[in-house]
């Protein structure tokens, strides 16, 4: 199997850890890709909004994008970490989602990501843990990834592993380790299923795109969903 | 009176005139302006050493000459464009950095006399949503009175912005300029509360550390002080 691993930063704290926790009994089974940001990701979005209207090729940041977007579409798992910064994800993971608008379910999709699951890894010190899993889930399940699974810690007063207590720290890898070993147990040949929230983001956006369609056919997200046939009785989530 | 106008983006769209008309609509003033990226092109690295010692960050004098007009201002003015119905990259970016401005780390006492307003523009849904990521980092700074906006557009370019819409916002700009200038700027009871909570905090010696402790003793607000009071 292959997994992708995005990390919201270069530094190797309490996130790295956990991570580390987590893909340890991947390792050897499968193909792990990381990607530490800000360093191999794109810098910023500019808002251009040619990868909207044009094509995501013409995008300033198009081969870093493509890069970081082919390995995820080849792999069976996807891991997102992040610390919590003031209560959020980190900026730098924000530049990259950023990136991606255009995979979003409004605009152009992409069908292999409905049967994707993905992990998302993430600790605050005092509070914000909760909405920062949120800010990337959020992103995930608009590209159409249904199934999500977050592990989430709460930090008091130490953010230097060595210095947390040794009852915590057993805490936090005694949950990595289990839900490692819930993953490890998927048969990656099954897709995912598409779970009814998604599938209702998916029927609204197809109503919205049939209009704007009838408004300017030549509209780019519009002739991508025609294409792919889900304006008719294709469905993303349904073997072809 | 000193306003600042802080763009999330570097170029000039909906969000950029938005900000511009309601600029305009306050008359006269001394106007500051800030672009970012182009102003502060950094991503917080979550080195922690501005805990201990501000001009420790390795970006400090970039941030220090935003954040001393900042301080300088009465009103700041907040435009972000919505991207994945969220405040924009470089907009997160700056609230990373300046997060010892933060009541939980050392809030400046300026702050809680300000005004502020966010503004934020989206093609479809999310403007709100930006917004809210930016007024709530305000709060947290101290900031007393905070007015978001947060419109869907239906356009990706301001030529594009439908002429009732745009006379709507025009309208809308002009009434909350109106609101700014005659409004107070006092300390509610959220952030005062908010405040007790940080000040227990320090006090317990539950702060990130003794160098911050110091700071809220110098400020005297673990006495009787109050930054929402003239000493």
């Amino acid at each position: 199997m292959k997994i992708t691993v995005i990390n919201g930063t270069e530094k190797h704290g309490v996130t790295y850890r956990l991570k580390e926790t987590f893909l340890e009994p991947f390792k050897g089974k499968a193909e792990i890709t990381e990607f530490y940001l800000p360093k191999d990701g794109p810098g910023f979005c500019t808002g251009c909004t040619t990868c909207f209207r044009n094509g995501e090729s013409r995008c300033k940041d198009a081969e870093c994008i493509q890069k970081i977007e082919k390995s995820m579409l080849e792999s069976d798992l996807l891991v997102f970490t992040s610390p919590s910064y003031v209560m959020h994800l980190t900026g730098a993971m924000k530049a990259l989602l950023d990136h991606f608008g255009y995979r979003w379910m409004p605009h152009r999709p992409l069908k292999e990501m409905f049967g994707k699951r993905a992990v998302i890894i993430t600790q605050a010190l005092g509070a914000g843990e909760t909405s920062t899993a949120k800010d990337i889930k959020d992103s995930l399940s608009w590209w159409g990834i249904s199934y999500i699974k977050i592990c989430k810690f709460k930090l008091m007063s130490e953010i230097s592993w060595d210095k947390i207590d040794e009852k915590k720290r057993r805490q936090m890898t005694n949950a990595m380790s289990k839900m490692a070993r819930k993953f490890l147990s998927v048969d990656y040949n099954k897709k995912a299923g598409t779970s009814l929230i998604t599938k209702a983001k998916f029927y609204a956006v197809r109503m919205l795109q049939t209009r704007l369609g009838k408004e300017n056919p030549e509209y780019t997200d519009y002739k991508y969903w025609k294409a792919n046939g889900w304006l008719g009785s294709a469905r993303p989530w349904k073997a072809a | 009176m000193v306003i600042t106008v802080i763009n999330g983006q570097n170029h000039k769209g909906s969000t950029y005139n938005i900000g511009k008309i309601l600029v305009d609509n306050l008359g006269e003033n001394e106007v500051h302006e800030f672009f970012l990226p182009r102003d502060l092109n950094h991503f917080c690295t979550g080195c922690c050493s501005c805990i201990k010692d501000e001009s420790l960050c390795p970006f400090f004098d970039e941030k220090k000459r935003i954040m001393d007009m900042v301080e300088k201002s009465d009103i700041l003015i907040f435009t972000t464009p919505t991207y994945c119905m969220r405040t924009s990259a470089p907009m997160k970016t700056f609230i990373d950095l300046t997060f010892t401005y933060w009541m939980s780390h050392k809030p400046r006492a300026s702050m809680f006399t300000k005004k502020a307003v966010v503004i934020s523009t989206a093609a479809g849904a999310g403007a709100n949503s930006a917004v809210k990521d930016v007024t709530n980092a305000l709060f947290y700074w101290g900031v007393p009175y905070v007015k978001g906006y947060g419109k869907a557009i239906q356009a990706t370019g301001w030529d594009q912005v439908k002429p009732e819409l745009r006379e709507k916002i025009n309208k809308d700009m002009a009434s909350l300029a109106k609101k700014l200038k005659t409004s107070n700027a006092r300390a509610g009871i959220k952030t005062r509360f908010m405040f007790s909570m940080m000040r227990m905090m320090q006090n317990k010696g539950m702060g990130a550390g003794e160098e911050e402790r110091k700071y809220w003793q110098d400020m005297g607000w673990l006495g009787n002080a109050r930054p929402w009071k003239a000493a």
